[in-house]
């Protein structure tokens, strides 16, 4: 039974605090992957968390098939297909696919598609300590509406990064 | 005893609720509590992998050349025949301030006892220590983090995002709800909790204090001109400060009392509850211990000693013993620190929950129980006392309470006024804080608090999700440092100060000003580099001045 995931991982930078304990729930969740990526921009480190996009560039990219969006909108990996070629690395437009080879496959985040499906939200949303992630289903219209901005995609900023 | 328990971590003085079960394989799982209105930080998800780390040490080890394994069940007589040997010639005894409030009153308890030689010490981390002595010394209300909600204006010293990430919510919701009030942040660069400051003060090592002392002056009259050496204003002014105060006088402090920031915490702690009592507001102390307040309590009220004071050369007789109660002295300072309590070629016995260069030398070790299995009572920041819960330990392992109780001869009796009274410290000198600028060429090396290591990082510095971040010390500094030095990202610096030498990869840090490098606390080599300082009942330590330079082939060879 398909149940289509529409809300997505939102980040507001103004409570980002760089702890990386996004990370740390992704990796103990994820059999020890370390998935997430971070970027940095000025002084500010940030997680990027995959947006599984709607017609997603890493899917088109794979030459092995490795990588497809399931009935749910969830774009996943195939664990025996994955060459750990990087192809997708290099497709992701937002840097959320890591670069590092994890015993020599990709990790790929899955928006914790076991919990999402049973009501709750990625791991890295519920631990996050500052409350920056979010798990929102939400157009990127309606934030700007909301005084927000969307950096990016995914990355929120009020007033663009201006945290005083 | 249940299976599955709610208890609290303890690697920060915020002690978050957590629930620990005891899978039927052994392992140990550690989850935010439903009553926790945070998650689990990144240390918090380390509490589980390090209880489950099959390095644990089980049973009892003695070793005197080859290593002997012992059942738990003989731990009391090796330990017994260990210090028996010691004929009349004192033992110390150094225990961790994060036990529960239960198992150092029973060391206490067992030390009185056993023939009256034995000497306790209770290792908190000296900036800790001497914080909680100044609030005591001040009188001062400290409040726990509930209490934000209240004041106009806050005031963070140090890292407090960094140090305490669980803090974050709170701090931020306070923030963004109160657009009239000030987030003034002073801290010796620009640190993340620095980035959310309204108003943000550089303050070099040692100028923390006047920071406070200027602010306060501020608070009596806006147009106070404040005392500012060492102090630079990055974000606002001294002017919008004051006028922002006067608009909203009621003001709190949060101080991160960490090491190589300030040479006496003590003094801070009173200045800090002074612009708080001007300020009608309170003090937030961050610790790095989960039961600093409580050990601190128990150590005053029943006259225990500081570790400082064990470590002082004895005229008279020498250690013939050096018990290590869940604590790793020798990662934590220095060895030449330590050589007074080992000058007598005393015995050293390590009751630890993982491997360390303190049981690799110690001639017993006796298995411990991990931090997410301790049962008992802690008393947080703020004076919050807190209960453990507790899920059956790891077979093989001991509580420090069953242990020493274990050794009496009959029940001792725990007062609980030990860690409920709060003791009145005497009146804290003044002090002249830390003024060192570096020479020509050198840098001021700190060593600073994370996110993902609490304290001097025993508890934490193995966990594995951690290890791409800060699995081993990295050299941050500025940019302009590294240019003149020939440095470029990743690669490997050469740092020595008076006290030693490193070879450590380089991270050019937008955030750091120039002069100032920072290398991470929870790392034995990190600290080993600095110039601690032990007087007759203090252990301080100042900023390190390094020469940094390029290091050459053979030396990363």
């Amino acid at each position: 039974m398909s149940a289509e995931v529409t809300e997505r991982v939102f980040l507001d930078i103004d409570r980002c605090i760089e702890c990386k304990s996004c990370f740390a729930a992704c990796y103990y969740g994820h059999g020890h992957e370390p998935i997430i990526c971070y970027g940095t921009t000025g002084e500010v480190t940030f997680p990027l968390i995959c947006r599984q996009c709607e017609e997603p560039t890493c899917v088109e990219a794979c030459p092995y098939e490795a990588l497809h969006k399931d009935e749910n909108g969830i774009v996943k990996r195939s664990l025996p297909l994955c060459r750990g070629c990087g192809s997708c690395v290099t497709a992701c437009p937002f840097g959320t696919i890591p670069p590092d080879m994890h015993e020599h496959q990709v990790p790929k985040c899955d928006s914790c598609e076991d919990l999402v499906l049973a009501g709750g939200e990625p791991r890295c949303v519920s631990v996050c300590p500052g409350g920056a992630l979010t798990f929102l289903d939400i157009s990127e219209a309606d934030l700007e509406v909301g005084g927000q901005y969307a950096l990016g995609g995914r990355v929120l900023g009020r007033n663009l990064i201006r945290r005083r | 005893m249940a299976d599955r328990s709610e208890t609290r971590c303890l690697l920060c003085s915020l002690c978050c609720p957590v629930t620990v079960e005891r899978a039927s394989d052994g392992g140990l799982a550690v989850d935010a509590a439903a009553s926790s209105s945070a998650g689990l930080c990144g240390r918090g998800c380390s509490l589980a992998e390090l209880a489950g780390d099959p390095r644990r040490l089980t049973g009892v080890r003695r070793q005197n050349g080859d290593a002997e394994r012992l059942s738990l069940g003989a731990a009391a007589e090796a330990f017994n025949g260990l210090l028996a040997g010691s004929g009349d010639a004192p033992v110390a005894v150094v225990v961790d301030g994060n036990l529960p409030c239960e198992d150092i009153i029973a060391v206490h308890h067992w030390a009185r006892t056993w023939r009256g030689k034995a000497v306790v010490a209770v290792h908190l981390p000296p900036p800790d220590l001497d914080f909680m002595e100044g609030l005591s010394a001040s009188r001062a209300s400290p409040f726990g983090p509930e209490g934000l909600a209240s004041s106009d204006n806050l005031v963070v010293v140090g890292d407090a995002l960094r140090t305490h990430p669980v803090l974050g919510r709170s701090l931020l919701d306070w923030k963004y709800s109160h657009p009239n009030g000030a987030l003034i942040t002073v801290d010796t660069h620009a640190s993340v909790t620095s980035h959310f400051g309204t108003l943000q003060f550089r303050a070099s090592p040692g100028a923390q204090g006047g920071a406070l002392r200027a602010t306060k002056a501020l608070l009596k009259e806006a147009n106070a001109s404040p005392p500012t050496p060492g102090l630079t204003a990055v974000r606002g002014s001294w002017a919008e400060l004051g006028r922002r105060l006067q608009a909203n006088r009621r003001l709190s402090v949060i101080v991160v009392p960490e090491m190589t920031k300030e040479a006496d915490w003590s003094v801070v702690a009173v200045l800090a509850a002074e612009l708080a009592e001007a300020g009608a507001g309170g003090v937030l102390p961050l610790y790095s211990y989960g039961n600093a307040v409580g050990a601190y309590r128990i150590m005053a009220n029943l006259g225990l000693h500081r570790l400082e004071e064990l470590l002082v050369p004895r005229a008279e007789q020498a250690w013939s013993a050096v018990v290590e109660i869940g604590c790793d002295l020798s990662s934590a300072y220095p060895g030449d620190l330590m050589d007074p309590l080992f000058a007598g070629g005393a015995s050293r016995i390590a009751l630890a929950c993982l491997p360390s260069p303190s049981t690799e030398t110690a001639e017993l070790v006796i298995g411990l129980t991990h931090p997410a299995e301790y049962s008992g009572t802690v008393v947080a920041g703020g004076g919050r006392e807190l209960s453990l819960g507790a899920v059956p330990s790891m077979p093989g392992t001991t509580g420090v309470g069953a242990f020493f109780g274990g050794l009496m001869d009959g029940p001792h009796h725990t007062d609980e006024s030990a860690w409920r009274e709060e003791p009145v410290a005497g009146p804290i000198p003044p002090t002249a804080g830390l003024s060192t600028p570096a020479a020509d060429g050198d840098a001021l090396l700190l060593a600073v608090g994370s996110s993902i290591h609490a304290g001097d990082g025993t508890s934490t510095r193995r966990a594995s999700w951690a290890q791409p971040f800060e699995g081993e010390p990295v050299l941050r500094l500025a940019a302009r440092d590294a240019e003149r030095r020939g440095l470029a990202n990743g690669r490997l610096a050469a740092v020595e100060t008076e006290n030693g030498a490193a070879i450590m990869a380089c991270q050019i840090d937008a955030s750091l000003p120039p002069g100032i490098m920072v290398a991470p606390a929870a790392f034995p080599e990190i600290r080993r580099l600095l110039p601690w300082q032990l007087s007759a009942d203090r252990l301080r330590c100042p900023p390190a001045r390094a020469r940094v330079r390029a290091a050459t082939q053979e030396e990363t060879a």
